[in-house]
């Protein structure tokens, strides 16, 4: 089982706290992975573009004074769902990997001793 | 506006305008112009000078190209609605004329030209403002609707039409039915019948042989002239020593005249009552089964498999071009970077 559609998942996962625009979802990527995860810029966008086609996101154009108007994303009733199913996906990954590398783990250690 | 995030905004926009509708490409460019100022003021914040904090953020982007590249494969283009347009209109086209207007009884030719303007433009002007309006999805999938359905429909009618009319006319059914009614009415009353090697004098014009083609719509009338029910009818003159059906289509059986030796002599089934001439040849190598494979397969191949090709050209043209215009394009900023 393979993890797909990471960026998709880390886009829906920052917006299911509140809505957010595209420079903001980089930084909070950023920021809540402890610098582990950085998201190219341009790559974002497009991405950003094709979820709102599938309607997982929704977008309005929020104005700014003095400033070029921003394009605000907010999570969509089918995004939320489709954040949960990314989660089951990621979390089904995650335990299948740990349970192969502490398994693996404990025979070195038994190994060395 | 920051000189280089302007830099950065002109080519994007330069690459991407006439392949994105404007609506959408103003919202891009905002949207990019939005990101780049707050990465910059962001940059600057922490110390950087203004042009080092531009550049600074303008590299955390992205190349140009490359964010161009990636935005027009998310975002329906102009050129692939165009061209896709164009190609499922000329796939449409002979599906219409052959399965709505030939099948009516229009003739081809020569008001089938005035049709085909007619119908080509209306296709042309309605796809080209649902290209304009649509996305490429929707487009690609109705264009492959439109092809399926074109060779669904034009087949069986491409078949039928020839075998019943003139190579570029179908008529309708019940012309045809009404031009052999007189004739059909005198077999059901008995009054026209056929032995065995003799033809009835309604069957002779001038000492000229006539085929029972002529009177035959259907496997069924066939039996009505032959007691015998059997595929060899006739033995109508010397040197033609069998006359056979041809079973294209099911319900228009046509004749054929054949040597004892085999070869085909005759093919000349001119003039059904003026109806539906079929086969004007002459030519002892041509039979009627060739003239039907040879009709079929000209109009399945003008349209099925030139539509497909016209598509398929079509799709990657559009990638070609998509391509080539974003490669030409050179980014004097992006070698100011460099």
């Amino acid at each position: 089982m393979a993890f797909k559609g990471d960026l998709e998942a880390l886009i829906l996962g920052v917006l299911q706290d509140r809505s957010a625009h595209g420079y903001e979802i980089a930084k909070r990527i950023s920021s809540r992975t402890d610098k582990l995860v950085s998201v190219g810029e341009g790559q974002l966008y497009p991405a950003l573009h094709k979820m709102e086609q599938r309607a997982l996101i929704a977008a309005e154009w929020v104005p700014q004074e003095g400033k070029p108007a921003r394009k605000v994303y907010q999570i969509t009733p089918a995004g939320t769902e489709e954040l949960a199913r990314h989660r089951s996906m990621w979390e089904r990954l995650s335990s299948g990997i740990a349970s192969i590398l502490s398994a693996t783990a404990l025979e070195e250690a038994k190994k060395h001793g | 506006m920051a000189k280089y995030i302007h830099w950065y905004l002109v080519e994007l926009e330069g690459m991407l305008r006439g392949e994105v509708r404007n609506d959408q490409l103003h919202d891009i460019l905002a949207e990019t112009e939005s990101h780049l100022r707050d990465s910059a003021e962001d940059l600057a914040s922490k110390g950087m000078g203004p042009d080092q904090a531009e550049i600074a953020a303008l590299e955390k982007f992205g190349r140009i190209r490359t964010f161009a590249n990636r935005t027009l494969e998310g975002v329906p283009t102009r050129t692939a609605n165009t061209l896709l347009v164009l190609g499922t209109s000329v796939a449409a086209l002979p599906a219409f004329t052959w399965a709505v207007l030939h099948a009516r009884g229009i003739p081809r030719d020569p008001q089938f030209g005035i049709w085909e303007l007619i119908v080509g433009g209306a296709f042309i002007c309605a796809g080209s403002w649902f290209a304009t309006t649509s996305r490429a999805r929707l487009l690609l999938a109705s264009g492959l609707l439109v092809l399926a359905a074109c060779f669904l429909v034009t087949r069986p009618i491409a078949t039928r039409g020839a075998a019943v009319a003139r190579q570029n006319a179908i008529p309708r059914y019940r012309d045809l039915k009404a031009a052999f009614s007189p004739e059909l009415e005198k077999v059901k009353r008995g009054v026209l019948a056929t032995r065995q090697g003799q033809w009835l004098p309604e069957f002779e014009e001038g000492g000229t042989y006539l085929a029972p083609s002529r009177i035959a719509l259907s496997f069924t009338d066939w039996r009505l002239l032959s007691p015998a029910g059997s595929d060899q009818y006739l033995t109508p003159q010397p040197g033609r020593t069998r006359v056979e059906y041809a079973s294209y289509p099911t319900w228009a059986k046509a004749a054929k005249a054949w040597k004892s030796s085999g070869e085909m002599v005759y093919s000349d089934f001119v003039e059904l009552w003026e109806k539906c001439d079929m086969f004007a040849s002459t030519d002892p190598r041509r039979t009627i089964n060739s003239d039907f494979t040879r009709t079929g397969a000209w109009i399945a191949a003008d349209s099925t498999a030139t539509a497909s090709v016209l598509v398929l050209a079509s799709v990657l043209l559009n990638f070609a071009i998509s391509r080539l215009r974003l490669l030409l394009r050179r980014s004097p900023l992006r070698a100011k970077l460099a």
